[in-house]
């Protein structure tokens, strides 16, 4: 038989199979690989191993059996002869060789292990075993009588064998093959890259240097088995040129401002580093205009000692008041910022800056840079933002009692009255009231603060802007605003619909568009406008800005009356701008002046935009309201209080029993020097009645929502 | 250019309408269809033929039919395209008119 073929899970089995079944060792065979194993999933897809073993003879050809077989010759001076036996068994050996032991390999061959028991020199092992060596960086071997030599080769260096690419690590090297190494050097070239910052003001320069690794393969020694070392040697290798930077930088625009030593360093770095290599200069800010106010304008609040060193509860306020002629304030003009430039040599404007808005009402005139009072009165200055009005609120000064015989008061400006108020009269004033003794049965309403030094008795007080025409008008104006903002989305969107046509906006106008408009979609706005215009008839005397009843001229002609005047989307935004800026106005209207101050109280109500103070003996039987802090030195007896802020009382409650409210929100508290048993204390909407006095008491809600006592 | 046909069945009539309903109308409308269809028990207004509409054109549409309805004529709109009832949607004529007035 010469020659089988067999199969295996795996080539040894296969080949064991084969030379078991032509009792042969392993290298008296060719061995040819057939097929090789595959592992599959669960066995689908998967092969087996087939090999050809074939025997082999002296030439290694197949035929002579293994006891025939002569004994390899042990000659080596001729050492192609050996080989051509020992080649075929080596490209056995290549097969499998992962398997293959070389020592073991060895001693098969061999056949002689007494041979290592005479402990030869190591020329005698080298003769007998072979040598492999390196010199010039060349490989060189010769084949031992035994056994074949072995080389190592690490990943860097290649090794081809006749001119073909080892892969394995590990190889038996052959003597007819030519053999050659060969290493390479590494380059990683410089890395780089321009970024520009966000603010356009620097740009870096990110450079990464590249290296060269330069390497020799190391010579070596004669050895059975050797392992083949090289030599490294790493320099950075800079193979970016100033010019290329340059290159790039001038497509990016990057021209000017160049920092041209920080170039320089760059180019020659040696490690990864981020150079800043140009700089903008970023604009300096200026500042808005702004007006410098000369004289006093806010209500003073508090005690105040006269020359004497005491003290008069009475004046507890100081209006501020003006005399023609007097400075109120100096505009100063929005000062520019200047401008910066970017690394591309933009130029980077500062932001912009704003003069100040004057809207200058009655009694105040502006010369030159200056705002000067023109009318004897009170400065009223409203801010927001860089709008700023100014207005010298003129007073009446009333002298004597407001009655039958002088009529009711009704004043754009302060008032102030050196009498009484008697039964049924009526004040009303766009800014302050003062009332120098008692007010009984009347009503008095002001925008501003109401000072009555005297009592209060059966009366209705009102500060701020509650119950005047402007909260209703804030509420109408709003409307009004959207309205008209949705009116022009819906023209717009139709103008822009492809089955409407506009031929009959250069004959008609928006009229008839608007009719329709009026007709369903917007069927609330005509009732809307018209009480807008009623308002403003009415509340004239109030509002004091012209703007007003332009406006409500604007809508009625617009859409309370047949005109045939052609309406345009201009005059929908423009009206739209000036509910806008009326909105503006009405916010501008601060309810913490509306400061109440008066002394004793008696079945009245009392409503204060700002803080209350009652500062005489009692309030009894009184319905009072503080839109910010609530003081009463002396008893409240009966009746309801509320204070947004929170309120202090001297004494609540009274020895008959007659139910005495406090109330103020969750976030606020109540202080209470005295308080009688019967006292009813709201906190948010808590509410808690007390059962026993309580004596400097503070009560306010804890964490769990209840009203605690302290 | 606008124009109309009438084709009547007893009680009934069908307009159709064909070209752009706009301001140009304003006479063909009020002069003559609205005293042409006062009278019938209920008038069909094809209007699969209207491309386009401006404000003066449905402000005539809107006077038609509330005026024929006042008469007791009951009044469909049938057909309209889907771009013009775009436009009568965002004006809400639908609802002006009743929705029932729409039919396909």
């Amino acid at each position: 038989m010469q020659s089988v073929v067999t199969k295996g899970k795996t080539i040894q089995e296969a080949v064991q199979t084969g030379v078991d079944l032509l009792e042969v060792s392993k290298r008296d065979v060719h061995i040819e690989i057939l097929q090789t194993p595959a592992k599959g999933f669960l066995k689908i897809g998967s092969k087996q191993a087939v090999v050809r073993l074939t025997m082999l003879n002296e030439k290694g050809e197949p035929a002579v059996r293994k006891d025939e077989r002569p004994a390899p010759p042990s000659d080596i001076h001729e050492p192609e002869k050996e080989n051509e036996e020992v080649q075929d068994w080596f490209s056995q050996a290549e097969s499998f060789f992962d398997k293959v032991d070389v020592e073991k390999v060895e001693q098969v061959k061999t056949g002689q292990p007494s041979a290592r028991k005479n402990q030869p020199t190591s020329e005698e092992l080298l003769e007998k075993h072979g040598a492999v060596w390196v010199e010039d960086g060349k490989l060189l071997m010769e084949a031992g009588s035994h056994k074949l030599p072995v080389v190592t080769v690490p990943k860097e260096i290649k090794l081809y064998r006749n001119q073909k690419l080892i892969e394995e690590k590990t190889f038996i090297l052959s003597p007819n093959d030519s053999y050659r190494l060969s290493i390479e050097d590494e380059i990683k070239k410089t890395e780089w890259s321009i970024t520009i910052d966000q603010n356009k003001l620097k740009a870096y320069l990110k450079i990464e240097p590249g290296y060269k690794i330069t390497r020799t393969i190391l010579d070596a020694e004669p050895s059975s088995h050797l392992t083949i070392s090289f030599n490294e040697q790493k320099d950075t290798y800079l193979n970016v040129t100033e010019r290329e930077i340059k290159a790039d930088m001038q497509e990016k625009s990057i021209l000017q401002n160049v920092d041209k030593i920080e170039l320089m360093r760059a180019v020659r770095s040696t490690e990864p580093e981020e150079y800043t290599i140009a700089r903008g200069v970023a604009p300096t800010d200026g500042k808005d205009g702004w007006l410098e106010l000369k004289v006093e304008t806010n209500v003073k609040e508090g005690m105040k000692e006269d020359e004497h060193g005491k003290v008069d509860f009475r004046e507890t306020k100081v209006f501020p008041n003006i005399e023609t002629g007097d400075i109120i304030g100096i505009v100063h003009p929005p000062e520019e910022g200047s401008s910066g430039y970017s690394v591309f040599s933009e130029s980077l404007p500062p932001k912009p800056v704003y003069p100040v808005i004057l809207r200058l009402g009655k009694g105040v005139k502006l010369i030159g840079d200056k705002v000067v009072a023109s009318e004897f009165g009170r400065p009223h200055i409203e801010e927001r933002g860089q709008l700023v009005k100014i207005a010298i609120m003129p007073k009446l000064l009333h002298n004597g009692d407001v009655s039958l015989e002088s009529g009711n008061i009704s004043f754009f400006g302060d008032v102030e009255i050196t009498g009484e108020v008697h039964n049924g009269m009526k004040i009303e004033a766009q800014g302050n009231v003062i009332i120098a003794k008692n007010i009984s049965g009347s009503h008095c309403n002001a925008t501003g603060a109401i000072s009555v030094k005297g009592n209060v008795i059966s009366s209705d007080l009102s500060a701020g802007q509650n119950n005047m025409v402007t909260s209703k008008l804030s509420i109408l104006v709003g409307a009004l605003k959207q309205d008209i903002d949705r009116i022009i989305a819906v023209i717009t969107q139709l103008v822009n619909s492809p089955g409407f046509k506009t031929t009959d906006f250069a004959k008609g106008g928006l009229q008839p568009l608007v009719r329709i408009l009026m007709e369903k979609k917007f069927s609330d706005f005509i009732p809307r406008a018209k009480k807008y215009v009623q308002l403003v008839k009415e509340g004239r005397a109030q509002l004091d800005d012209e703007r007003w009843e332009e406006t409500a001229e604007q809508i009625s002609a617009l859409f309370l009356t047949l005109s045939s005047k052609p309406m345009s989307l201009n005059i929908f935004s423009h009206l739209s701008q000036q509910l806008d800026s009326l909105e503006e106005e009405l916010e501008l209207f601060d309810e913490s002046k509306s400061v109440i101050s008066v002394q004793n109280v008696l079945n009245s109500r009392i409503h204060a935009g700002g803080n209350l103070y009652i500062q005489g003996q009692s309030c009894v039987h009184s319905r009072i309201h503080s839109g910010g802090y609530m003081t009463i030195t002396g008893t409240l007896r009966g009746g309801e209080a509320y204070a947004e802020k929170g309120m202090y009382i001297g004494e609540t409650g009274a020895e008959s029993g007659t139910p005495t409210h406090l109330a103020v929100p969750s976030n606020a508290s109540i202080k209470i020097g005295t308080a009688l048993e019967g006292t009813v204390l709201r906190i948010g909407n808590r509410k808690k009645i007390l059962t026993e006095n309580h004596y400097a008491l503070t009560a306010s809600i804890n964490a769990k929502g209840q009203i605690v006592l302290r | 250019m606008f124009s109309y046909e009438i084709e009547q069945e007893s009680e009934r009539a069908k307009v159709t309408f064909e070209g752009d309903l706009d301001i140009d109308c304003t006479e063909t409308i009020e002069d003559e269809l609205i005293p042409a269809l006062t009278g019938y028990k209920s008038v069909i207004i094809e209007f699969g033929a209207v491309e386009f509409v401006d404000s003066s054109g449905m402000g005539l549409l809107l006077n038609l039919v509330q005026s024929l309805k006042d008469e007791g004529v009951s009044v469909y709109i049938r057909r309209v395209r889907e771009e013009v009832m775009e436009v009568f949607d965002l004006l809400q004529i639908p609802e002006i008119l009743g929705r029932h007035t729409f039919v396909g």
